[in-house]
């Protein structure tokens, strides 16, 4: 029997509340196993979400030159987005940033109000000032964050060794690409807690670990020398009109480099990286990367080589008749009449080819190729610098007797400039190859030493002996030759010249290299200084033209930097180069006639062209000049 | 109307805990996420004021509002009902949120139709149940209930609001089990309902989403699963004790709702398990109260009124713990008197207001026999037959 009572009313009505109180218990158990059980695993998850990393960018170190002074240094700058879901203003943000930034309205108004995204990039690298205006105006929405900008305080000067940076802060290109890891710094972190926007949250706690700024790296540079180089380059482009210059001053007694310089060049705190070709050709540093054939300038090596073997002795007497002939093969000197007789320094003096022909011979092969191996040719030498050329040397087994002639004076053997000033100046310093370096010291930003580098001889190339008598002998070039354009009265300096002309496919077009290596002081260099120009085009090519009177800026340019007083009589030298000679008119002679009326009056002369009549002569005659100038004949 | 308090001074109090105490989780809950949208950390709070003081005024209504006259007034009770559900729809006067047409604003006032119509189908069937209590044997004479009850939950469903849908639905069976309805008609009601599951799924493809995202939440911790995981988040960090009032994480944005659907997972996270169980014991005791009430009601229309009214603060209770517990599948219902909606606070209210009026009945009826003294009566083996 059915019965609906009020009394099984009661029945049931007490029958679902026992269901209602049991499905409490089923969710007091369900909590008790997320809050208690899981506990620890949810609030694990749930802490990742609750926190945000923000990257802290570390300041990338300062590069100085070897007193100090600043060459590339970082400031910060800020880039500026905006987070439009936060934006509550969007007509006076927009208004503030195109107008601080210098931005179109409607563009940056487009940027504020779209919430599709969650952030938009307004400006990359915002001053520091503006960006001050615009965390002054506090506007929700707008995010700023702070970076570093690198800053050459010097603009054009060291390009290609200093290299710079990308947009972001890390090293493209030379010593900011070489000491990259001890210049970026590491990272810090912020660590905030942070809605699910990533909106900081206020008053919370946050964890900063800081970043630890880059470490300065100090170079052998001395930014006053580099500024005499980059000068001196800088007259010799306006004036010789090469493709490219190159310059190298080095420290003979440590490999310290401290001046080197390439034109064309830019502004490293602008560089053209909308032009990526020129970008590429001028950031190259073409004192390390690049190889040439160093013509005469070599032949201060083969000397030393040949003294040191005992080949010849600088007193031994040679005639030269204008050529040599080996393996029926006729080896012209430059001077196609010939030398005549002299001695082994004449022959430095005159760069007489035929001497250097000899002397090749004399010493073979093997030793040849012995002594280039010390000289450190065919391998780098391991300078701090990326992308250092080895030089190109010819098989030792296929180089003939013919090239192994042509190598004595500098031709069929290529070496990058550093190669061949650091062999100079081992041939001048007493025989050590020292491994040339741009970076002297690292220290980090508490001023701890990092790391220091100490000169390294790499190989002993020459006595001590042969070496001062090398260096005699360079100094005599200087005063008796057309190296004579790089004589200061009062000073010692040495040096010689090299002019040396281009093979393209395998023919000799009339396209040259010009240049000068020489040392102050003479008997004692302390700097010793490359000065290369690449196809000139001015009209002149010769190396005593085209190269020396540029050294010789950068010699009186240290001179005078350093202070130094000098150590000859002024008065007596600069008779040397007293203006008190006429040039006679040398048209229509024959070169042996021009060239015996110029010696008889103590001038010094350089023939272009290979005919036996002077065409042309610069300078034009009746001109005044000092003793010992150059006159060019054309023939 | 002081003894009406004084005698039910447990429930009256812990009902007004449970709306101050949902004040204040209301206030740590939206503060962050109100000063973010409306530049008013107070914004949730001070709307929820005003739903109490309204809440209080339809309270103090109902307490002076002899029940008795709800049984000439069920069909107009479910005539506003009805109209209030439909009027969602006219454009204008109904209000859409979150894809779903669930407020209508008049004046400025806006009111969810649903928080009323399911008190309305409850009034309904109490008073129908009264008048027929011995019909509800007969399939027949439990039609009109489910036909109220259907064209209710069809209209709600509609806008859509499965949440609500269920909850009267619930209720409904509840209502039809105190009614007295067999079990085998329990079952043909049971059956079209389990029909209808997938139908649903199909009308709104969300659903399903949302179906397997409860199954595996982390499977797409960006979408569907993004809510419940939050959810989870906080009441797994809250851990035995919480982590200190007004200390959540998570209400800086990570939960959606959690002033409103989700304000027990903020409990959670704050007062811990501890907190969470004193909560639902509070309940427990008011549901418990209101059982008691219905029990010891005068006549059968206030015990099935004081039914309806307890089972719907319970079976919204239920609804939503296992929500925020992941339980079930995430749906949106507020917890009575605590989570933030104006219209929900207001409604229970007058709920309470209406049980302590059928408490006013008790001590008419002192005498007559009730369950509990049956069940004494019954340890002394004597057997007595219901006075009815």
């Amino acid at each position: 029997m059915y019965n609906n009572s009020i009394y099984s009313l009661q029945k049931r009505l007490l029958a679902v509340f026992l269901l209602i109180i049991s499905i409490f218990f089923a969710l007091i158990i369900r909590l008790f196993v997320l809050q208690i059980v899981k506990s620890n695993w949810l609030t694990a998850k749930a802490a990742s979400q609750w926190t945000r990393d923000l990257p802290i960018n570390a300041k990338r170190g300062t590069i100085t030159d070897t007193n100090g002074a600043t060459l590339a240094e970082s400031y910060s700058s800020y880039d500026v987005y905006v987070r439009a879901s936060m934006v509550t203003e969007p007509v006076k943000v927009a208004k503030l940033l195109s107008q601080v930034i210098g931005l179109n309205y409607e563009d940056t108004f487009k940027k504020v109000t779209n919430t599709t995204v969650s952030e938009s990039l307004i400006k990359l690298q915002l001053d520091n000032t503006l960006a001050q205006k615009l965390i002054s105006a506090n506007l929700k929405g707008i995010m700023l964050s702070e970076n570093n900008k690198r800053y050459y305080p010097y603009g054009d000067l060291l390009t290609q060794v200093l290299g710079f940076t990308t947009i972001d802060n890390v090293g493209q290109a030379g010593i900011e690409l070489y000491a990259e890891k001890y210049l970026q710094g590491v990272k810090g972190y912020a660590l905030e807690e942070s809605d699910v926007n990533g909106v900081k949250i206020d008053n919370s706690l946050s964890t900063y670990i800081p970043a630890v700024d880059g470490c300065n790296v100090k170079l052998t540079i001395d930014v006053n020398i580099q500024q005499i180089v980059e000068n001196a380059l800088q007259v010799l482009c306006e004036e010789q009109k090469p493709k490219t210059a190159t310059a190298i001053v080095m420290n003979p007694n440590t490999g310290e480099i401290v001046a080197m310089s390439s034109k064309p060049s830019f502004d490293l705190n602008n560089p053209p990286r909308n032009n990526v070709s020129e970008l590429l050709s001028s950031v190259k540093n073409l004192s390390v990367v690049d190889v040439y054939e160093p013509g005469s300038t070599f032949k201060v090596l083969t000397t030393a080589t040949a003294i040191e073997e005992g080949v010849t002795t600088p007193t031994e007497g040679f005639y030269d008749p204008g050529y040599r002939i080996v393996d029926g093969e006729k080896i012209k000197c430059w001077k196609l009449i010939g030398h005549g007789q002299q001695t082994m320094t004449d022959g430095l003096c005159n760069s007489c080819n035929s001497v250097f022909v000899d002397l090749a011979l004399r010493l073979g092969t093997n030793t040849m190729y012995e002594y280039f191996e010390k000289y450190g040719f065919g391998n780098t030498l391991g300078v701090d610098f990326l992308g250092e050329a080895s030089g190109i040397l010819m098989n030792k087994q296929s180089a003939k007797k013919v090239d192994l002639a042509r190598m004595g004076f500098g031709q069929a053997v290529a070496v990058s400039p550093l190669q061949l000033i650091s062999a100079i100046c081992s041939v001048l310093n007493g025989g050590k190859l020292y491994k040339p370096f741009f970076i002297s010291e690292i220290t980090d930003v508490n001023n701890n030493l990092v790391a220091r580098t100490t000169p390294t001889v790499l190989n002993k190339t020459i006595s001590e002996q042969t070496s001062a008598t090398i260096r005699e002998m360079l100094e005599a070039v200087v005063t008796k030759s057309n190296a004579i354009n790089a004589f200061i009265p009062g000073y010692r300096v040495s040096g010689k010249t090299g002019t040396s002309q281009k093979y393209e496919n395998g023919k000799i077009v009339p396209k040259y290299v010009s240049s000068f290596v020489g040392a102050y002081p003479a008997n004692n260099p302390e700097y010793v200084v490359l000065v290369i120009a690449d196809e000139p085009s001015s009209g002149n090519y010769f190396g005593s033209v085209v190269a020396t009177p540029y050294a010789k800026l950068i010699f009186e340019g240290i001179i005078n930097y350093k202070q130094d007083a000098p150590t000859e009589d002024v008065e007596a030298d600069k008779l040397k180069l007293e203006k008190n000679i006429q040039v006679p008119n040398l048209v229509g002679l024959s070169l042996t006639e021009a060239v015996s009326k110029l010696s008889a009056l103590g001038l010094q002369y350089e023939v272009a062209g290979e005919g036996e009549i002077v065409l042309e002569q610069t300078p034009p005659p009746q001109t005044h000049v000092f003793k010992n100038s150059i006159v060019i004949l054309t023939t | 109307m002081l003894k009406v308090f004084k005698k039910n001074w447990l429930l009256v109090s812990l009902v007004f805990l449970l709306i101050t105490l949902g004040m204040v989780f209301i206030y740590s809950a939206s503060s962050y996420s109100a000063a973010v949208r409306y530049n008013d950390s107070f914004y949730f709070v001070k709307k929820q004021l005003v739903g109490f003081l309204m809440g209080l005024v339809v309270m103090l209504f109902f307490i002076n509002f002899n029940y008795h006259k709800f049984l000439k007034l069920k069909w107009a009770v479910v005539a506003v009902s009805l109209i209030l559900l439909v009027l969602v729809f006219i454009p204008g006067l109904g209000k859409s949120n979150y894809g779903a047409n669930r407020w209508i604003t008049i004046g400025g006032f806006s009111l969810q139709s649903s928080e009323v119509a399911k008190f309305g189908f409850v009034i309904f069937s109490a008073c129908y149940l009264s008048k027929n209590y011995q019909k509800t044997k007969t399939f027949w004479g439990v039609v009109p209930i489910m036909a109220v009850g259907g064209v209710i939950c069809l209209l709600i469903l509609l806008e859509p609001n499965l949440s609500v849908t269920l909850c009267v639905g619930m209720v409904m069976l509840i209502m039809l089990v105190v009614g007295g309805m067999r079990a085998k008609h329990f079952l043909i009601i049971l059956i079209p309902i389990a029909c209808l599951v997938p139908i649903l799924i199909i009308m709104e493809p969300y659903r399903l989403q949302r179906l397997v995202a409860f199954i595996d939440p982390w499977a797409s911790p960006k979408e569907e699963g993004f809510q419940l995981i939050q959810s989870l988040y906080a009441l797994g960090s809250g851990g035995l004790f919480g982590v200190g009032l007004f200390n959540s994480r998570q209400k800086y944005l990570f939960l959606p709702f959690s002033e409103s659907d989700f304000i027990f997972s903020i409990i959670g996270e704050e007062l811990g398990f501890v907190g969470c169980v004193l909560v639902i014991t509070i309940y427990a005791v008011v549901i418990w109260k209101g059982v008691k009430i219905a029990i010891n009601a005068s006549d059968r229309l206030g015990c099935y009124l004081a039914s309806g009214i307890t089972s719907i603060i319970a079976v919204q209770l239920l609804i939503n713990i296992a929500v925020v517990t992941g339980s079930i599948p995430p749906t949106g219902i507020p917890l009575p008197f605590m989570s933030a909606g104006g219209t929900s606070l207001m409604v229970f209210m007058g709920a309470v207001g209406i049980l302590l009026n059928i408490s006013k009945g008790e001590e008419q009826n002192l005498n007559r026999v009730n369950v509990f003294k049956k069940l004494k009566v019954k340890q002394n083996k004597k057997v007595l037959k219901g006075a009815n």
